[in-house]
């Protein structure tokens, strides 16, 4: 009998899918991870045919984004606690910009509320954020730190902390993550700016220097953090941080240049948003070179390079860099890739550990893509619905 | 207890539905009257409605029962509207154009349906309508009914039709809202054209599900089923500058409660005083609507997060917002549910009882639509 059994995380699911194949049908069972899911068995014409759609339903599903349960980026190792890397993706989708997260390393995610016992265990990771109308962050950040659950809290996000003022920056919020640090003893993720559109434009953003979080928490996997204005790592050694994304409209060289000084041994994603000049998104390629050289954060896994304007240019080095002989996902997803960066990516390694490449969001024309989809790699080359067909996507004015 | 002959009466009384014959509305309310047993609802089309004048309603009998649902979205019904109603500038599909004509329209097609039913009334010939047409035009214009809904909605004050009036009224009313207002065409549903409007810091946002097409100077504005945010002073401008002159309301932004994270507003339909039938609409947006791809929110976690006493609050309001049309015998309320504060009115939809699958003690809202005592309600 054959069986595969995928998984599938990033910040508004966690969940499985398994298949299951015998003789001239089979199972596939799915739903949210932790629970039994639901199974729906099909049955073929014979054995030829059940396998037949066995590979295509597998291969559909590897395209979306599903990882091999057992594979390295899903593992947890020898430690059940340990997070899998797969847990730090951030958003797959150009839609889920608008969301706010819904899960946080797998875990689901709630509003904080004060009036409610907060859950046990750090099954629940719980996120702080003002309104416009009212400025509930930081007074629920200090009403949650005096709780049982934040010793067991392993992720804390942090949305809205300005309120309608987008002048104010997170330091505030810094500081007094940092204070009790002691506290947070089991905290190993933090997400700094779950702020969507309706809330604040990412642009508009303040961020501050994330170093203090850096140096207060010397067991963090993951800092997530959202907003380019102002952004500073401050403190570039960490010997456990796994995972680093820093999501922006626009990231000022001077932080791509900081990343590529520090010391992350233990560095498995690296995501960086380098956004456009517009929004003060004044790196280059010539930034990336240190990352890019190999050498830097050994234990690489997953390199995101995202929503980026000059996604072409990073296209034509990366095929011939030594870092992609190394990692195993290439993310150039949600930037300006055009017919020019794909006939680049053309190049890319297909015998070494690469697997997975996201160009999810591109220009790319129809010619170039089915050139790509020959690649034995497993691409993500979709476009969102409205940049196929704008016509497609008009409504008309009166209906109710 | 009802006698077999009332019941009788009930379902054997004619149907017409003035709409779209081709629309999924039209065939579900006749689907739905096949599942209960009763005859397939005849339609009367809009378009034959607004070129004959009105003649054609003739044909209906007596003792009938009218409903008036939506002219859909076919470009010659809305051509033909705007027309009736003076203009003569006619959008593309979904362009958002000439809505001031096409309410004008609206209004003298609704007249048709009054003078008849007035005829028929005196010739005793008489049919049963379930809306007075007159209400559904003041249901179409946004700043009728919020008059009549005070003082349970929102801030809101009318905007001139000149472009820079306009301009100067809406950054004073933004001023003194916090810096967060709705701009909304005072004549059009769906959401098309509604934009929520912020200043800050000298920053403006604008959020809408809109697109904007340039042509040379030529701007033109589609309603698209993706709501995006707009920070371009260039595009917010040509997005006012081309509603403005169709008339249009500032209202004041609440600020939603949320439900899973999410803010959601409340789609209720009244039927016959009841407010059974409602729909919770999710969104990340400030526009819930949710043919813009926002969802349905799960009822039980509502009342688990709100409380049942605050959703009757809000049932409640829905049916006194019906009420002010107290011989329209439906229509879809839309309830704000502010963080604190007691709920508002948003809009009162003509035809907001489209709600596919929906369900109240297993009832659809076109089955319990169906089932109202035409008769009793004279």
């Amino acid at each position: 009998m054959d069986r595969r059994e995928l998984v599938f995380m990033d910040s508004t699911s966690n969940k499985f899918w398994r298949i299951e194949l015998n003789g001239d049908s089979h199972t596939v069972t799915f739903g949210r991870a932790g629970t039994d899911g639901q199974s729906k068995t099909k049955t073929f014409a014979d054995a030829d045919a059940a396998k037949k759609d066995y590979d295509k339903l597998i291969s559909a599903k590897l395209k979306k984004g599903y990882v091999d349960a057992d594979s390295a980026s899903a593992a947890t190792g020898e430690d059940a606690d340990a997070l899998p890397v797969l847990a730090f993706r951030s958003i797959l989708k150009e839609d889920d910009v608008g969301h706010n997260a819904k899960t946080f390393i797998g875990k689901r995610i709630a509003d904080y509320d004060p009036n409610k016992k907060p859950t046990a265990g750090g099954k629940t990771v719980y996120r702080f954020r003002s309104d416009w109308d009212s400025q509930d962050c930081v007074p629920n950040l200090k009403h949650f730190l005096e709780t049982d659950a934040a010793r067991e809290a392993v992720g804390i996000v942090i949305g809205n902390w300005t309120g309608d003022d987008t002048g104010t920056d997170p330091s505030e919020v810094i500081e007094l993550l940092c204070q009790n640090s002691k506290r947070l003893a089991a905290l190993k993720a933090i997400y700094l700016g779950d702020i969507i559109s309706e809330e604040c434009e990412m642009s508009w953003i303040q961020q501050s220097d994330i170093g203090p979080l850096l140096k207060a928490f010397p067991n963090l996997e993951l800092l997530r953090t959202r907003g380019g204005e102002n952004l500073k790592i401050g403190h570039l050694k960490h010997d456990n941080l796994r995972g680093l994304i820093c999501e922006s409209g626009g990231l000022r060289a001077e932080v791509v240049r900081q990343i590529g000084r520090s010391k992350f041994p233990a560095l498995e994603h690296l995501e960086l948003w380098l956004g456009t000049d517009e929004y003060g998104g004044d790196s280059s390629v010539e930034d990336l070179q240190p990352i890019l050289s190999g050498d830097l954060f050994p234990q690489l896994k997953y390199l995101g390079l995202r929503n980026c304007d000059f996604v072409d240019d990073i296209a034509a080095v990366i095929v011939n860099s030594p870092l992609i002989q190394r990692i195993e996902t290439l993310d150039l997803s949600l930037g300006v890739l055009t017919d020019e960066g794909g006939r680049a990516l053309l190049s890319l390694p297909t015998d070494g550990t690469l697997q997975h490449v996201n160009l999810h969001f591109n220009y790319m024309t129809n010619d170039v893509i089915k050139e790509l989809k020959k690649l034995p790699l497993k691409m993500d080359l979709s476009k969102p619905s409205h940049m196929d067909q704008d016509d497609e996507w008009r409504f008309v004015a009166v209906g109710e | 207890m009802q006698s077999d002959a009332e019941k009788r009466s009930r379902i054997d009384r004619e149907c017409w539905v003035i709409g779209d014959p081709e629309s999924r509305r039209v065939q579900d309310f006749q689907r739905s009257a096949i599942g209960l047993g009763m005859r397939v609802p005849n339609c009367l089309d809009w378009n034959d409605l607004i070129a004959s004048e009105g003649r054609c309603l003739e044909q209906i009998p007596p003792l009938a029962r009218v409903r008036i649902d939506s002219f859909g979205q076919r470009c010659e019904t809305i051509a033909s509207l705007i027309e009736l109603g003076g203009g003569d500038v006619f959008p593309k599909r979904g362009q958002v154009l000439s809505l001031d004509h096409q309410y004008q329209g609206i209004v003298r097609a609704m007249e048709m349906v009054e003078c008849w039913r007035c005829r028929r009334l005196e010739s005793k010939h008489d049919v049963i309508i379930d809306q007075v047409p007159g209400d559904l035009a003041v249901m179409f214009d946004k700043w009728a009914t919020h008059q009549l809904m005070l003082p349970y909605r929102p801030k809101t004050v009318l905007l001139p039709t000149e472009i820079d009036a306009a301009g100067q009224a809406i950054q004073s009313f933004a001023d003194c809202c916090g810096g967060r207002v709705f701009v909304k065409p005072r004549y059009a549903s769906s959401a098309s054209g509604v934009c929520c409007y912020r200043t800050q810091r000298g920053r403006q946002q604008l959020i809408a599900a809109i697109e904007i097409d340039r042509c040379g100077d030529d701007i033109r504005l589609f309603n698209s089923l993706r709501v995006r945010s707009f920070t371009n002073p260039a595009d917010i401008d040509a997005i006012l500058r081309v509603l403005i002159p169709q008339g249009m309301i500032a209202e004041a932004a609440v600020s939603k409660a949320r439900l899973d994270g999410e803010r959601f507003d409340l789609r209720i339909v009244v039927i016959d005083g009841k407010a059974d039938h409602l729909v919770v609409r999710q969104s990340p947006w400030p526009i819930t609507n949710l043919h813009l791809g926002n969802r349905r929110g799960d009822l039980e976690l509502l009342y688990d997060s709100v409380g049942i006493d605050r959703v009757n609050d809000c049932r409640q309001l829905a049916i006194h917002a019906a009420a002010q049309f107290p011989r329209t015998r439906y229509s879809g309320v839309d309830i704000l549910l502010p963080r604190v504060n007691p709920p508002l009115v948003c809009e009162v939809n003509a035809f907001g009882d489209f709600l596919p699958n929906l369900t109240a003690s297993g009832k659809t809202v076109y089955a319990s639509i169906l089932q109202i005592d035409a008769g009793a309600f004279v």
